[in-house]
């Protein structure tokens, strides 16, 4: 009986050490990062402010229409509005899952994508969104026809621009630290609640690419397909985080400074940084803007 | 590693014999005790271009999965073996498991009402909630634990159990250190003056604790996470009881989207049986109860615990289709079984008897609201969402309503009728953004003794759906000579497909051969794309056409 209870004893002993191994964390749960070592720089005027648009492309490598929706918005950027277009292809989905062969190429954001693809309830693949605007008065994001997202783009363009938005990077590629400094600066008064929110996109990644059309490329697979505009990660969580909430004068401007030190994975010469901004009540982007890393 | 391994296991063998006197009677009585056993499996194929049916390209052509277990007994003494080979691995399993390795072995003595594993061991504490090492070849699933794993019996009716090591990771461990520990105690036996009472009770508690080095720059995260539990079981005549609730600490991973919020589950299982009747009931609800020794690991990686699954299992190739895989992230459950045999000699029990069974399962979500009208629901680095206990999400994930009646109806034929109604969620499951599927499928399940060497069995299956990949029709006869031969022919066809370029045969053509305990088996034939899972953990298998040779044999 003594040893019993010797063992009991001994027993309890493990699991009240065992018990105390718990690490029980206290919000906020994410660290505030250092950006001592980033120096703001000085940012030039803007002089002629003009409105720019993010369109969020839900994607993936086995979305056979996804190519020819990608086609459709980089003939808007590039044959019609240049920098005032912002893409971020957001691979997200059973359809951009990695698989075993040729389609092994993971371009999936983490979670990030599965975020905003659950919480924009995107029902199918390709869909983009022109700064989440409801434009037929219901939906954030839109499939086919894909003919129809140039006058979708323009309709959003035409609005005046609220804020100005300006991305400044300082890379160190030895490092790999990147700092991104923003400003954004309120052309009017404003009383809205906004976040900020800043991720990573690469271009020119080579993969297969599951295709339908054959005027963008080879059926059913085009083995060499150029993903652009990939998102990657985000600075400050999926959603962002608050930039003002409400009562901004009209002239005042916040700057804020991020740092990230960039996965060896990525090409950095092929990286860039996109910011927006956007209204937390109806989620609609007022402003973005993107920045080459290099 | 692999031969570090190797060299391990023999140097530990010939260092106990070093201690053992050798002498003739002593080499005869340990030689007379000394017991070998152990079974091995290969499975190859070879990978037929089919682009019909979606078959990815093969560049190996023809691929293999083997291993062999070996397991010496003398006495209290035991030591075993796994050699696994993966040249490369089949079509399906994880692209990791990748060469020739023994990434499983052990050593295990008892002495002193101790039982002490050092290695590889397998073991779970009560329903698994908490922890569970297991493995299953089909799956390609292995989370045995490589360490120290003692347990002790120090009173009759006291059973406690510890473990501490890391988990199997593919030929590799996973990054986490595992510690546990888990205690059950039957009061009926411990009290002599209760032994023979038919009310019977014993109550367990677990505890397992994971720690892994946490160095992110954006997210403060636990270098320990612990699980916790309690458990008991009440037997009184025909009815036993039982239920477990466990608990997790904030442990932000990626499976859960890097939340803070803790985990929990309840588990509970009512039983009645008596002759010719069994009932079973049994209900669980989880809640973010992912826990794993790498807070980065995704699928069925390195997988702590293990959640029991509700939903009706059965090897019949069309209602398998649509498999019901656990959901990490909470989900609530619940099975209802009932099995009656009717009275052989009866009206209905006939000669040779009769029975029959009804199995309910459903799978909800679990109610989740945003923590506050800001954030949304599963925002990382968040408490990700704010859940009430008793209520139940809207969403269905799943629901199997299945009736089977079997009978013999003489020494030469007996059947068995199987019905089943299978809603599948399909974007929840496997991740597909179709509507959800409502099938009904029909079984009809034959087989003729013709003597006591020949037999012949068939399986016609039909499946009704418009969802999905449509109607499936199936049809299979087997033609067994005992007790050496086999042969089977079989088709699932998909007629019903709304693509009419996927309508399609998977047919097969099968052999088997057995000699002794040694068995080779032949097939030819496609196998359609979809998802295999065992209580609940799932694998996809891609679409494949080929030829198959499987051989398995023990000693």
């Amino acid at each position: 009986m003594r040893k019993i209870a010797l063992f009991l004893g001994f027993s309890s002993v493990v699991f009240i050490a065992l018990f105390l191994s718990c690490d029980k964390v206290e919000p906020p749960y994410m660290n505030v990062t250092d950006v001592s070592d980033c120096p703001v720089p000085v940012f030039p005027d803007i002089t002629t402010p003009e409105k720019t648009i993010l369109i969020e492309e839900f994607t993936g490598h086995r979305c056979v229409y996804c190519p020819t929706g990608a086609y459709y918005l980089h003939q808007i950027k590039e044959q019609s509005y240049g920098s005032r277009v912002i893409i971020l292809a957001i691979h997200a989905s059973g359809l951009a899952d990695p698989e075993v062969g040729n389609y092994d190429l993971d371009l999936r954001p983490e979670n990030h994508g599965e975020e905003l693809y659950s919480y924009f309830v995107i029902p199918v693949e390709p869909q983009a969104g022109f700064n989440r605007e409801k434009i037929d008065g219901t939906h954030n994001f839109y499939g086919n026809p894909f003919s129809s997202w140039q006058a979708k783009a323009e309709q959003v363009l035409a609005q005046s621009p609220v804020i100005t938005l300006q991305i400044i990077n300082n890379y160190d590629s030895a490092t790999r630290k990147l700092c991104s400094h923003v400003k954004a600066k309120f052309l009017s008064s404003n009383t809205q609640n906004l976040k900020i929110a800043l991720y990573i996109s690469e271009d020119s990644i080579i993969g297969y690419q599951s295709n339908n059309n054959s005027t963008v490329g080879t059926t059913p697979d085009i083995v060499d397909y150029v993903f652009m505009d990939v998102m990657r990660d985000e600075f400050v969580g999926t959603f962002g985080e608050t930039l003002t909430t409400g009562g901004v004068a009209q002239d005042s401007a916040v700057i804020r400074t991020y740092k990230k030190i960039l996965n060896p994975s990525w090409n950095d010469k092929h990286c860039k940084v996109v910011a927006y901004v956007y209204d937390t009540d109806t989620d609609v982007v007022l402003q973005a803007a993107e920045q080459e890393v290099y | 590693m692999k031969f570090k391994n190797t060299r391990l296991l023999l140097f530990s063998i010939l260092f106990l014999f070093s201690f053992t006197r050798v002498n003739a009677q002593g080499v005869e009585k340990f030689l007379k005790n000394s017991q070998i056993s152990g079974n091995f499996q290969f499975d190859g194929m070879y990978y037929i271009d089919d682009s019909a049916i979606g078959a990815p390209d093969v560049p190996q052509k023809v691929l293999m999965n083997a291993f062999a277990n070996v397991n010496y007994t003398n006495g209290p003494f035991s030591a075993g073996f796994r050699f696994e080979n993966y040249l490369y691995a089949l079509q399906g399993y994880d692209p990791r498991y990748k060469g020739i390795g023994i990434p499983y072995r052990y050593i295990s003595f008892e002495k002193d009402k101790f039982t002490i594993t050092v290695g590889n061991s397998y073991d779970q504490f009560g329903s698994g909630l908490v922890y569970r090492a297991w493995q299953d070849a089909s799956l390609g699933f292995d989370n045995s634990l490589d360490g120290v794993n003692i347990r002790v019996n120090p009173w009759k009716g006291i059973t406690i159990k510890g473990v501490w090591g890391k988990q199997r990771f593919y030929f590799e461990h996973g990054p986490g250190v595992v510690r546990g520990g888990d205690a059950e105690f039957s009061i009926n036996d411990i009290f002599s003056q209760l032994n023979n009472k038919q009310l019977r009770v014993s109550i367990g508690g677990s505890f397992v604790s994971k720690f892994q080095e946490a160095d992110d720059p954006v997210y403060k995260l636990p270098k320990n996470v612990a699980s916790y539990g309690g458990r008991g079981t009440i037997s009184y005549k025909n009815f036993i009881v039982n239920g477990e609730y466990v608990h997790k600490i904030n442990d932000p991973s990626t499976i859960n989207n890097r939340i803070y919020k803790p985990g929990n589950a309840t588990f509970i299982q009512l039983t009645y049986a008596q002759k010719g009747l069994g009932l079973y009931l049994a209900a669980i609800r989880t809640d973010n109860m992912s826990f794993k020794s790498d807070r980065d690991a995704e699928g069925n990686d390195l997988n702590i615990n293990y959640i029991p699954s509700m939903a009706k299992q059965t090897t019949y190739s069309l209602p398998a289709i649509y498999t019901y895989g656990t959901q990490p992230k909470g989900e609530f459950g619940l099975q209802a079984q009932g099995i009656y045999t009717f009275k052989k000699k009866t009206k209905l029990g006939g000669k040779y008897g009769t029975s029959f069974s009804i199995t309910y399962s459903r799978y909800n979500a679990i109610h989740k609201k945003q923590i506050d009208e800001n954030t949304p629901i599963d925002s990382t680095g968040t408490l990700g969402y704010k859940s009430d206990y008793f209520k139940i999400g809207k969403d269905v994930y799943y629901e199997n309503f299945n009736f089977e009646f079997s009978k013999k109806v003489n020494k030469v034929f007996k059947f068995m009728v199987d019905y089943f109604y299978i809603m599948y969620n399909s974007k929840v499951i496997e991740g597909h953004e179709i509507p959800n599927i409502h099938s009904h499928t029909f079984v009809v399940d034959m087989t003729f003794n013709i003597n006591d060497k020949h037999s012949i069995r068939t399986e016609l299956q039909h499946m009704y759906a418009k969802q999905g990949e449509g109607s499936w029709a199936y049809g299979m006869v087997e033609y067994t000579i005992a007790p050496k031969w086999f042969f089977s022919v079989s088709d699932q066809y998909n007629y019903g497909n709304s693509i009419t370029e996927k309508r399609l045969h998977y047919y097969s053509v099968a052999t088997a051969f057995a000699i002794g305990s040694t068995r080779i088996a032949l097939n030819y034939g496609r196998q359609r794309a979809g998802i295999l899972c065992v209580g609940g953990v799932c694998r996809y298998v891609p679409a494949a056409n080929g030829l198959t040779l499987s051989i398995t044999s023990s000693f």
